[in-house]
């Protein structure tokens, strides 16, 4: 087997909250607790769960702009997590981001071309200005922009636009990894398909891998190869969306799907779940679904699950290891 | 010529048009900067050659009052000197001061305010609270202490030939942290946005990330608080020279011109010090009414009915 692209093991993440500097509390917000993570060259890896259940903070600590407060991130099997800045600078070049929201990923004072250049200049800064301005056409024209836009600003484009130039602006340094942070929540459902169908037709193109993150089932199920779901900054199945939407092993991807509205289907029962999501500041004891689950026993309470390998899905649950299910 | 129609077209042009006050004002202030710009071939005479002084001429009345002297049309100080040349050059001086001083403060507040902000944390802390330091002590009093020191350490003959420079550096510095303060909290804003992390990704350093990114979409601000900012450190600088701290009598300045008149006000020589503080008022005023506008001019929220 080769070696996964990305590598995330025992990933945790905790975010200190703002206390009065005398407190003795030191209270965190747990995002990430203990995630494990592969990614293969060439998934389109989809992230899903509900918000606030730390998918961005995954997408956002691979990518260098959160510090992981335990645990490792690889690239290409070299370690890249808690690297100094000047020697990220490599793996900037390989992977690169697209954000959710297109009207605050541009920085509004830049024209379009200053925006597109800036990470190709910065990285091949031994281009000369006429490869720069070819590449810049090329990649605007592959991403089904007008190369004519250069000399306006970001306010002058609708939505789809916007998040087709950031899109552009990804692909300039000509990355191989591309983490995508909910990029159509924001938009109109009609141009949700096109700006899909643009992320899989340069996919194709240029051999990329995807981190998709998102919260719209109907994403994967179109988009993804592989899918994790997280609940409350765990991972809680990992598969194929094939298999999931199949067949959802683990108690809370059963409520995620059941939680689908489907067209034709005259009654709808979701399965009934008590109690809310419990607060990331102090997690409950063992696995962290068990407050809400129907097959928690004791054994849920106090030890929490770890992922293992089911037949085509690693699920972390022991229900499903138990076969109580 | 299309960049001067944009501009024409412009909202903000088109605001400005609309609003008798900001014109005006504008019109005051561009008249005034003319004025200083053109006084060494305006102004009757040279207020700093002593050589065109003559005692003979001094605390002339005003011409217009029927028994001054033609040449003089605003009358003459206590040494001669024509009160209208010396309040074109005044101006200049004062608007100088006004603008350098101003300058100096941007580029201490706005690159303390740009760290602060990004960075956080303790660096934020520390530069806040020095802040909070420097703003509880009186700009005129740091201005007062620190000018009678140099005046002291100086002399008085080398402070003549020093003072506007010492007075461009002890007003720029009292007030930095109104930029700031001001800087800092756009940063604020600005840095949850997803364009910096967009530039954090492509891995641009921390400096470029702060003046390529941030910067330029935290200015605006700094372009309303400069105009009033201009004017607080012209009164600064005229209430220094009142005391007696700023410019000195030979190359005087609006404020220095109030106070060498304001001895003989009671004995019956009221223009001396009337007439440059009239000019002090109206430019100050002129100042803060653009300064006014423009804030409401670039602030969105406050689009005014019809």
């Amino acid at each position: 087997m080769t070696e996964p692209l990305v590598k995330v093991q025992d990933l945790q993440v905790h975010f200190p909250i703002q206390v009065h500097f005398l407190s003795r509390e030191k209270p965190v917000v747990h995002a990430l607790n203990g995630v494990d993570v592969e990614i293969d060259r060439g998934d389109a890896f989809c992230l899903v769960g509900e918000s606030g259940c730390g998918k961005t903070t995954l997408g956002r600590t691979i990518m260098g702009l959160v510090r992981p407060t335990v645990g490792e991130i690889s690239y290409d099997g070299e370690r890249i997590s808690g690297l100094r800045d000047q020697a990220l600078l490599p793996y900037r070049r390989r992977m690169q981001m697209i954000f959710q929201n297109p009207y605050a990923s541009l920085n509004p004072r830049m024209t379009v071309q200053q925006t597109l250049e800036e990470p190709l200049r910065f990285h091949k800064s031994e281009l000369s200005d006429a490869e720069v301005r070819e590449h810049t056409e090329n990649v605007m024209v592959s991403v089904g922009n007008d190369p004519g836009w250069g000399s306006r600003y970001p306010h002058e484009f609708s939505g789809g636009q916007r998040q087709r130039i950031s899109i552009a602006r990804a692909l300039m340094v000509d990355p191989e990894f591309i983490v995508a942070d909910e990029p159509v929540s924001a938009l109109d459902v009609s141009i949700q398909a096109q700006v899909l169908n643009l992320l899989m037709k340069v996919r194709k193109e240029r051999q990329l891998t995807y981190l998709f993150i998102t919260h719209d089932l109907s994403v994967v199920q179109h988009f993804g190869t592989r899918v994790a779901v997280m609940y409350l900054g765990t991972v809680c199945e990992m598969t194929t969306p094939k298999t999931l939407f199949a067949t959802p092993r683990h108690p809370y991807s059963q409520l995620l799907l059941s939680a689908i509205p489907k067209l034709g289907r005259k009654t709808f029962v979701p399965v009934k779940v008590p109690g809310e999501v419990p607060s990331p500041i102090d997690l409950p004891s063992g696995c962290v679904f068990h407050g809400r689950c129907r097959f928690a026993n004791e054994r849920c309470k106090s030890q929490v699950p770890e992922l293992k390998n089911y037949s085509g899905a690693q699920v972390a649950c022991h229900a499903v290891e138990e076969d109580r299910l | 010529m299309s960049t001067l129609q944009r501009v024409w077209d412009s909202n903000f042009a088109y605001q400005f048009r609309r609003d008798p006050v900001a014109i005006c004002s504008a019109l005051v202030l561009l008249a005034f900067v003319l004025a200083a710009l053109l006084a060494p071939w305006i102004a009757p005479q040279n207020p700093y050659d002593p050589l065109q002084l003559d005692l003979m001429n001094s605390k002339e009345p005003p011409a217009f009052g029927g028994q001054g002297n033609p040449d003089f049309p605003l009358g003459t100080d206590d040494q001669g000197r024509d009160l209208l040349s010396a309040i074109l050059y005044g101006t200049g001086i004062s608007l100088l001061i006004g603008i350098f001083a101003v300058m100096l403060q941007a580029v201490i507040g706005v690159s303390i305010g740009l760290v602060a902000g990004y960075m956080g944390g303790r660096v934020d802390s520390f530069f806040m609270r020095l802040a909070d330091i420097q703003l509880s002590l009186s700009t005129l009093m740091v201005a007062i202490i620190a000018l009678a020191v140099f005046q002291a350490a100086f002399g008085p003959q080398r402070y003549e030939d020093l003072a506007i420079f010492m007075l461009i550096v002890v007003i720029g510095i009292a007030e930095w942290p109104q930029y700031a303060r001001t800087v800092r909290a756009s940063v604020l804003a600005e840095r949850e946005k997803e364009y910096v992390d967009a530039a954090r990704v492509i891995g641009l350093s921390r400096a470029r990330i702060m003046f390529r990114h941030i910067l330029p979409n935290a200015l605006t601000p700094i372009l309303v608080i400069s105009t009033v900012q201009v004017a607080n450190a012209i009164v600064s600088e005229a209430a220094l020279s009142f005391l007696g701290l700023g410019m000195p009598v030979t190359t005087p300045s609006l404020g220095s011109l109030i106070r060498s008149g304001f001895e003989f006000i009671f004995s019956g020589q009221w223009w001396i010090t009337t007439f440059p503080s009239v000019v002090l008022i109206v430019l100050i005023l002129a100042f803060n009414l653009l300064g006014d506008w423009l804030r409401d001019a670039l602030n969105p929220k406050l689009y005014k009915e019809t």
